[in-house]
């Protein structure tokens, strides 16, 4: 039984799908459809969310072969939390700007995620958030979130 | 077409900074292309937020440059390596890669260094010519023939795509969903917006792409856990003998005039291109059997197709304003950032970008030319380079470079969120090309559609009277039927087998 599940658990992508489809076509219908010759805001978006759903039904049907499916694996971890860090590196970015968000980020990337060794972790963190700052910052004055980091080096604005 | 309209095009495409970004765009292309992960839809994503601080006809000029540098990048991990980077190099692999193992890799990379250099220029001159002819047979198209030709791309797409086509038409649905969030352009009411401020002004394109095709390809290629590969076999000298030139010079024009009309197509390109030139090659060759094996012909024709293929394709966005592929869909996105909407009014409303990025495709293929015969060796150390290293550069720049587009931090989550669905969708067997050309055709679409129903009255008929909206339905059917009654198979069929 609990082979069989496993067997059909890609059909599960289809079924997600097609409930996207109905949940926008609802959404539609809450918007004013108007006619075929005075098309409404929400005319469209039923059209787009029915062809949506239809098509992914016809998928769960139509489709018996999951080879199109790539299984979780050990290694699908690591894409994780690549996410999860960028998540907090954007967070970190919200709050104290971009060099200690960087610094953090390339460092445990590659320490942890990459397998480097500390040395080469720590020098490419260094150096590459040297670089961003120059790149960004000093040449091409992207206006970053209050950075403490720069604002003890060089004062002012950051 | 006027003379000095080209004579003008050289102009622009010869001032120094013009040159300079036509230069950056053919190394980043061909260094992008050579390196692991990155095809050429996330090397022109990643690099877009660069396009908005310089002036737009350099922009496109660079944006063209990674396009046909990296399907020269491409090329080399094919022959070299048996690792096309991207579609449109996978032919190449059959025979390029056949040559390297008898030592031959140096003609079979020179050979299509000439070949892309031939069928680029022959493309380019194509266009020049045929394509203000289009724009002012576009002028005249309406609301129901813009509806079916925005189809016909999509559907194309859908149908020659890397995934199933009912996956393909899923990825195009949503995009069409993600294109309406925002304010309704026609009426003035928020859609999909479900209450928030940020999401009125609609979903950014450059950070839909960057997540979909850059984070979405680092993070599936991190998880794949590829190091850097090492290169197999002498390179030999890289200029081809005579007699490789005699026996490729056929192969070289073939691929240029397959290349130029494939890609035209709406979904056309590099990819059918290519794998039309090599099954012509391969049929009209005294010996067949020598394919699969080390044939030059089998080389040279493909990347001619290739290129020739990846050129023409401008036609349609340039003078129709029509994408017909994932790849014009990020320079129509480079275009939007701009200001600039491509479309039939270009020629003669910048007539510095058009006619400058003609004359630019000329003088970048040269470049390519010339620089790729010089730098193969160097490019090659580039092969070696850890995924682990480039990946946590690449992510912070682009994170910045989403951030700097518009000092929006709201656009770093948007492309995180589009980082999250394009390795899904990876996983899941899905190509993000259909969704992203649906974000980009998205609007037009539906405006063209609204305006069709408000025309006829709610007639669908307007969609079947008009004689060139006509021929474009005819040509979806035709399109589709073939799909359906051939395969995707038959097309690989006359191919020798990756042994």
């Amino acid at each position: 039984m609990r082979r069989r599940v496993r067997t059909h658990a890609y059909r599960l992508n289809s079924l997600v799908i097609a409930l996207v489809g109905v949940g926008a076509a609802v959404y539609a219908l809450s918007l004013p459809i108007g006619t075929l010759a005075q098309p409404g805001s929400g005319l469209w978006p039923l059209v787009v969310s029915v062809v949506l759903t239809l098509s992914a039904l016809a998928l769960l049907v139509a489709e018996r072969d999951p080879d199109d499916y790539e299984p979780m694996v050990v290694r699908t971890f690591i894409a994780l939390a690549g996410f999860a860090l960028l998540a907090l590196f954007i967070l970190g970015f919200q709050l104290m700007g971009l060099t200690i968000p960087s610094l953090l980020l390339v460092f445990v990337w590659m320490r942890w995620l990459a397998r480097e060794s500390w040395t080469v972790s720590s020098l490419v963190a260094v150096i590459s958030t040297i670089v961003f700052v120059v790149v960004f910052v000093v040449l091409l004055g992207v206006p970053m979130p209050k950075d403490p980091v720069l604002s003890l080096l060089i004062g002012g604005r950051f | 077409m006027d003379f000095t309209d080209v004579l003008y095009g050289f102009q622009v495409a010869l001032q120094p900074s013009n040159l300079l970004f036509a230069l950056v765009g053919v190394v980043v292309g061909m260094v992008v292309g050579i390196l692991p992960g990155l095809g050429p839809p996330a090397t022109i994503a990643l690099m877009l937020p660069l396009t908005y601080v310089i002036q737009p006809e350099a922009a496109i000029i660079m944006v063209a440059g990674i396009y046909y540098g990296a399907y020269y990048g491409g090329t080399i991990t094919s022959v070299l390596l048996r690792l096309p980077g991207e579609a449109a190099s996978v032919v190449t692999v059959y025979d390029g890669h056949q040559m390297a193992l008898q030592g031959r890799a140096g003609p079979a990379l020179g050979i299509s260094a000439i070949g892309s250099f031939i069928g680029g220029v022959a493309s380019t001159f194509g266009l020049i010519f045929f394509a203000p002819l289009v724009a002012q047979f576009a002028v005249k198209l309406g609301p129901p023939e813009y509806v079916i030709l925005a189809i016909a791309g999509l559907a194309m797409v859908s149908s020659l795509g890397s995934a199933r086509p009912l996956k393909n038409v899923i990825s195009a649905c949503i995009g069409l969903l993600i294109a309406m969030v925002g304010i309704d352009l026609i009426t003035g009411s928020s859609r999909f917006t479900f209450g928030s401020f940020d999401l009125l002004g609609g979903i950014d394109f450059v950070a839909v792409a960057m997540g979909l095709f850059g984070l979405g390809d680092i993070l599936y290629e991190l998880e794949k856990g590829e190091l850097g590969a090492r290169v197999k076999g002498k390179i030999g000298r890289i200029l081809p003998s005579r007699q490789d030139m005699k026996d490729s010079s056929g192969a070289i024009a073939r691929g240029s005039v397959i290349g130029f009309v494939l890609g035209l197509l709406p979904g056309g390109g590099g990819v059918v291109s290519s794998l039309a030139s090599y099954a012509t090659e391969k049929k009209v060759s005294k010996h067949p059997e020598e394919f699969g094996r080390g044939a030059i012909a089998g080389v040279a024709g493909p990347e001619t197709a290739n290129n020739a293929g990846s050129t023409s394709s401008f036609l349609p966005l340039l003078s129709l304003g029509i994408p017909s592929n994932v790849v014009l869909a990020l320079v129509y996105g480079a275009l939007l950032i701009q200001g600039v909407t491509p479309g039939p009014n270009l020629i003669t409303e910048q007539p510095a970008i058009f006619w400058g990025v003609l004359a630019s495709m000329v003088i970048g293929n040269l470049m390519l030319l010339l620089l790729s015969i010089p730098l193969i060796r160097p490019f090659i150390a580039l092969v070696k380079v850890r995924l682990s290293i480039l990946s946590s550069l690449v992510v912070v720049i682009t994170m910045v470079g989403v951030y700097s587009v518009a000092n929006s931090t709201f656009d770093m989550w948007v492309m995180l969120a589009f980082g999250v669905i394009g390795y899904v969708m990876r996983k899941t067997g899905y190509d993000p090309g259909p969704m992203a050309l649906a974000i980009v055709l998205g609007p037009l679409l539906e405006s063209s559609f609204r305006q069709s129903m408000l025309m006829s009255g709610g007639s669908l008929g307007v969609f079947f009277e008009r004689p060139v909206a006509l021929v474009g339905v005819l040509a979806i059917a035709a399109v589709i039927a073939v799909r359906v009654f051939l395969g995707r198979k038959n097309v690989f069929r006359n191919l020798p087998t990756d042994s």
